[in-house]
């Protein structure tokens, strides 16, 4: 590889240009409409309560621990409410699958809930209808049904871990014998309950341990990147690999190019049958299993991962993912027995859903009976299954023989336009409710405010199947928690439970199993070309397809924003005569689709990763029609044979980084363990001394951040916590491709240039806060300044846009408002900003300060007392959201602060550090730790 | 040999009168547009005429009865409905100008008062941390005590702000006197000194940074 970038870098399409002609128009027009529009500030109308709340303090944020959903599994968040708006989600440290961090999902969560194309009131056959008219249909169909003991009466849900609700379904069940559930998550792995069938004989869920992990190995799976538990698997993993006692190593075997093998210290692509044959042959190795033909040019690497299996005995991890077959999964299962991992670093445990089956044989047997008029009510509970079902079951054809069909969910969705029935769910920072995390830990979710469309829970629509005297949402949780009202031991248990955000003690404690050894091996055959069916990283499996900020996001490892693309290996597209951006057709079990491609090292060869969650038709404004959808080729499973066949047809992808390569020049840097142990490092290297500066003195704080490079897994929290907290507008494809997205963090993703196909390197840019600040040196009008605390402060009422800081700005962390970004016309994305930072307006620049506000909070908080602000209680957004705790924040003036800790470390640098700009912000290098007995030539 | 004729002369000349006319128009027009809606010391109509006069002056109620969260945010907080009507289900409860009082409660709905200190949108001042350092009620909101209907005290510009921020000792208030509105500090300077060592007002550097006030 050379040092060229190997994805050509975004063209400009003139034809997408409207023209410096239109465009003068447009600001003409725009100018004049100017004068007209300004008028001098409103009046403004102060509205203070009828009765105050006993706990609200105007003009302070209150935090509440709440429970979002991820497939039906709890993920413990802090919600942020401003005088009853949420506005901001933070992780929740008492909460397992959370431990303080979030993710991307989390983050976004307060704009789906302000979401404007959410649904709004009960539809009835395309007509707006009421809650009474809904109740009064739904108690005639449990009238009519009754007496056939609901025969006929189908309910279909996700995956479901609420205690309360599944008491009142079995209640309902008491009543309506006949009555069916069936369960449909578009992304549920029914290979791994099908794997735990094979290895334990009973369906478990798995409860990794990466912390306890010595050595760890990562089958076409993505732990540290997707799932209900990934920011607790980071965070695990993390505080090992940052720990220099106790070196780890993490071995990845990508088919899909995955998060998990971009951090490893040894990656290998392969394709499924590949993996498949090496995990048997590993497992031969180890006395299970029939063992599998040798792969000649896998030698050394297996060699050396079995060596290091061996030596970590009961300190090993093998985890294995969907893209591999339920069989070679067991025999994961067996290998981790074999290792006397289970129990140690793999943990089995009752799983967390209810009636845990397959999901893909649970909605086939629906459509089936729907087909043969065997379903008479179908409730529809939360999904979409006219989206995301299987293709080969045709839903969408087979719903309209139901006769009574219901769907309620966040969004009058493809699935909402298509039955009799819609009405408008409650979003979860709206209702009572309660969900099991992945460990099995009971979690509690409580509104924050009421709902907005006066939604209601999943539970309330299921009530109003003639439930008698139905108990509301917060005493059946109460009740399903064994916290009911009346006794002070229950009143206080609850008390401290809402505080807290999960019932304590109260995950599933380890199942003692053995482990099936008569293990048969699947057979495998060499496929050209293998599709893999992937979760995407900003929409999952659609859902999230109209949250802008997600959509904006880049994707970890693309960049590629605003779309999806069919993800093809550099030696793939060579052979089949593929480019990036080309337009392919796809070919999966008989259906095609026209899909545009992109080339990514580290995807195997011979497959082809294709994101779900796209093309969406009814996602809403921000989501209709943006990429194309996976669903319409994928089969039951999550692999399958394909075929892949360019067009002369191109499509633009947008990539929010277009550069690949670092061009031998220092940013993000990395290390090896050995040459780290082998002696001190001089990362800071020559600092020149002169300054034409004068120096700047700071008597109280200086403010400081240090970004661990080594912690860092390039997840893009940080980018939409930041996005969330500063009120950072969302620009747009077109605009992001004329490079003017305005996150204020950015997270750079560079190959490695000898080895493209290895481990990679994610980097965090924040504004550097330099001493010695090139922006400021430019500015005409001083709007950009230093503070006395060493911040580089950007002035918007000062600012009038002449761009010059950013063009003198090395890291390039500057953002202008071309246009006017912020949408200060809806209401609801009103109630979403938060108050404490300005919204901008059109022809300003900004950038990160980290967090004035928070500073400013904790340090009228601290005077107010008379003291010094501590250390940690400022704590920037993107440091609060990091899942791996890569990101420290403090102030250098104050001995023994975690920020001085960490510039104290020998792996401490300054991106730059050449240009004299002396950057506030500075990083730690990447320490890998390859594995000397693979030849790395 | 005339090099203008004398009509081009004329609209020379007309000009040079009416440019610098109509720029100085502009910028009246600008200052009148932009300016707050109620100029200095013109009372502002509310949808009950309270007297601050009345029950800060006269009555004696302490600021924080009503304005309860000054101490500890950002906003000084707006009495609710049920605030008032704690003395006033008592006193004047029948009275006709209390109407919109009774009417908010009855329906539930907030007494939309009008707000007579704005502040733009991108300047973040906290009321709290001004009464912690010792700036009086009075400093900013005038003789309180003695306003019939409220009107506003200082122009609210930024001008005016720094002037206290670059030199705020004279404009501090020992701790029992900040709720009040007392305008002129009454200390000497050997007590100024004091009380700004007391309040850890060291130097006016912080003070004056960009980002005290904008974010």
């Amino acid at each position: 590889m050379t040092s060229r970038s190997f994805i050509p870098i975004h063209p400009v399409d003139d034809a997408r240009d409207p023209g410096r002609r239109r465009f003068l128009q447009l600001m003409a027009a725009s100018l004049a409409l100017a004068g007209t529009a300004c008028s001098g500030p409103p009046q403004e109308e102060i509205h203070p309560y009828v009765k105050a709340p006993e706990d609200v303090l105007p003009g302070q944020p209150s935090f509440y621990a709440t429970t979002l959903l991820r497939q039906g599994w709890g993920f413990g968040v802090l919600v942020e409410s401003n005088m009853g708006r949420p506005t901001k989600v933070e992780g929740n440290p008492n909460h397992p699958a959370s431990l303080g961090g979030t993710d991307v999902f989390a983050q976004a969560a307060v704009l789906d809930f302000w979401d404007p194309d959410r649904s709004r009131t009960p539809w009835q056959a395309g007509g707006i209808a009421t809650w009474e008219a809904a109740a009064s249909f739904l108690a005639a169909r449990a009238a009519a049904l009754e007496p056939r003991g609901g025969e006929g009466l189908r309910v279909l849900t996700g995956s479901v871990t609420s205690p309360s609700w599944i008491a009142q379904w079995q209640a309902l069940r008491r009543r309506f014998p006949a009555a069916r559930r069936h369960c449909w998550e578009p992304l549920h792995d029914d290979g791994a309950r099908q794997a735990a069938m094979l290895a334990f004989g009973r369906p478990v869920d798995l409860v990794l341990h990466p912390e306890r992990a010595t050595v760890m190995l990562a089958v076409a799976a993505d732990p540290l990147g997707e799932g209900p538990a990934w920011p607790a698997y980071a965070r695990g993993f993390a505080q090992r690999r940052r720990d220099p006692a106790r070196p780890t190593r993490l071995y990845a075997v990508d088919v899909a190019a995955t998060l998990t093998g971009a951090n490893a210290d040894e990656r290998i692509s392969l394709p499924p049958e590949r993996a498949e044959r090496l995990l048997w042959r590993i497992g031969a190795a180890l006395g299970v299993g029939p063992g599998a033909a040798p792969d000649e040019q896998l030698g050394r690497w297996e060699g050396a991962l079995l060596q290091a299996l061996r030596a970590h005995r009961g300190e090993g991890l093998v985890v294995a993912g969907r893209a591999i077959s339920a069989e070679t999964r067991a025999l994961v299962h067996a290998i981790n027995g074999a290792l006397g991992n289970l129990g140690r670093t793999v943990e089995a445990v009752a799983p967390a859903e209810f009636e845990p089956q397959s999901h893909g044989e649970s909605i086939s047997l629906l459509c089936e009976d729907m087909r043969a008029g065997r379903v008479d009510t179908l409730l529809i509970l939360g999904g979409n299954p006219v989206y995301d079902a299987p293709a080969a079951l045709e839903f969408e054809q087979a719903l309209p023989s139901v006769p009574h069909s219901l769907h309620a969910g966040l969004y009058r969705d493809e699935t909402a336009a298509r039955c009799r029935w819609h009405l408008p769910l409650a979003h979860e920072l709206e209702q009572w409710g309660d969900a099991r995390a992945f460990d099995g830990t009971l979690s509690v979710i409580q509104p924050l405010i009421r709902p907005l469309y006066g939604g209601r829970s999943a539970r309330a629509v299921l009530a109003m199947l003639g439930e008698p005297a139905p108990p509301s949402d917060y005493e059946a949780v109460r009740a399903a928690l064994g916290m009911p009202a009346g006794s002070a031991e229950a009143e206080a248990a609850w008390r401290r439970t809402l505080i807290d955000g999960a019932v304590r003690d109260s995950a599933s404690t380890p199942l003692r199993l053995s482990v099936a050894r008569d293990l048969r091996a699947p057979a495998l055959q060499h496929v050209a070309l293998t599709a893999v069916f992937t979760p995407d990283a900003s929409v999952a499996d659609g859902r999230h397809a109209n949250n802008a900020w997600l959509q904006e996001l880049p994707r970890p490892l693309t960049t590629i924003v605003w779309d999806n693309a069919a993800c093809v290996a550099p030696a793939t597209a060579a052979a089949l005569g593929l480019a990036d951006g080309q337009v392919a057709e796809l070919e999966v079990g008989g259906r095609s689709l026209r899909v545009p491609v992109a080339v990514l090292p580290g995807q195997a060869e011979g497959t082809v990763t294709v994101p779900l969650g796209y093309g969406r038709q009814a996602a809403g404004g921000v989501g209709n029609g943006v990429g194309f959808d996976g669903y319409r080729l994928k089969p039951a499973g999550f692999v399958a044979p394909a075929r892949l066949k360019g067009t002369d047809e191109r499509h633009d992808l947008v990539r929010r980084q277009d550069e690949t390569s670092m061009h031998g020049r220092p940013l993000a840097k990395r290390a090896s363990l050995a040459e780290v142990n082998a002696g001190p490092r001089a990362e800071q290297g020559e600092r020149p001394a002169q300054s034409l500066y004068p120096p700047y003195s700071y008597p109280v704080y200086a403010w400081a951040m240090s970004i661990d490079l080594n912690a860092c897994i390039g997840c893009g929290a940080c980018t939409v916590a930041c996005q969330a907290e500063n009120n950072i507008p969302v620009v747009g494809k077109e605009e992001v491709a004329r490079g003017r997205a305005m996150h204020w963090i950015r997270v750079d993703r560079w190959f490695d240039d000898a080895h493209p196909a290895g481990p990679m390197q994610f980097q965090p840019v924040p504004c550097m806060q330099c001493e010695d600040a090139p922006c400021e040196a430019v500015c005409p009008v001083g709007a950009t300044v230093h503070d006395s605390e060493g911040i580089n402060v950007q002035v918007y009422n000062r600012c009038i846009g002449t761009r010059y800081c950013s063009n003198n700005c090395p890291y390039k962390v500057r953002r202008f408002n071309f246009l006017q970004y912020a949408n200060t016309e809806e209401e609801s994305l009103k109630a979403l900003q938060n108050p404490e930072v300005t919204v901008r307006r059109r022809g300003v620049m900004e950038k990160c300060n980290y967090c004035l506000q928070r500073i400013t909070r904790a340090r009228i908080a601290a005077e107010e007392q008379g003291r010094r602000i501590a250390d940690g209680e400022v704590v920037t957004a993107c440091e609060a959201a990091c899942p791996t705790r890569a990101i420290v924040f403090g102030d250098l003036n104050t001995p023994g602060s975690r920020v001085n800790l960490a510039k104290a470390s020998p792996l401490d640098y300054r991106m730059l550090e050449e240009l004299n700009t002396r950057p506030r912000t500075s990083y730690l290098v990447r320490v890998l730790n390859p594995d000397p007995g693979v030849e790395h030539g | 040999m005339q090099v203008f004729t004398p009509r081009a002369v004329l609209l020379l000349k007309l000009s040079a009168i009416g440019v610098p006319l109509a720029a100085a128009a502009a910028v009246f027009a600008y200052r009148w547009d932009t300016s707050m809606p109620y100029a200095i010391g013109a009372a502002v109509e509310q949808p009950i005429p309270f007297s601050h006069k009345h029950h800060a002056g006269d009555d004696g109620i302490d600021c924080r009865y009503c304005h309860a969260s000054v101490e500890n945010s950002r906003t000084a907080g707006l009495p609710s409905t049920q605030t008032c009507l704690n003395c006033h289900s008592q006193l004047f409860r029948d009275a006709p100008l209390l109407a919109p009082l009774r009417q908010s409660l009855e329906a539930g709905r907030s007494l939309p008062w009008r707000r007579v200190n704005d502040l733009p949108d991108f300047v973040f001042f906290d009321h709290g941390i001004h009464v912690h350092k010792g700036v009086s009620c009075g400093e900013c909101h005038g003789p309180i005590d003695e306003m019939p209907l409220t009107w506003r005290k200082a122009s609210l510009d930024m001008q005016w702000c720094l002037g206290c921020h670059r030199d705020p000792a004279p404009h501090l208030h020992p701790a029992d006197e900040v709720f009040s509105a007392a305008q002129t500090s009454t200390l000497n300077s050997g007590q100024r000194r004091a009380l700004m060592a007391q309040l850890g007002i060291a130097s006016t550097r912080r003070l004056t940074d960009c980002s005290t006030c904008h974010r």
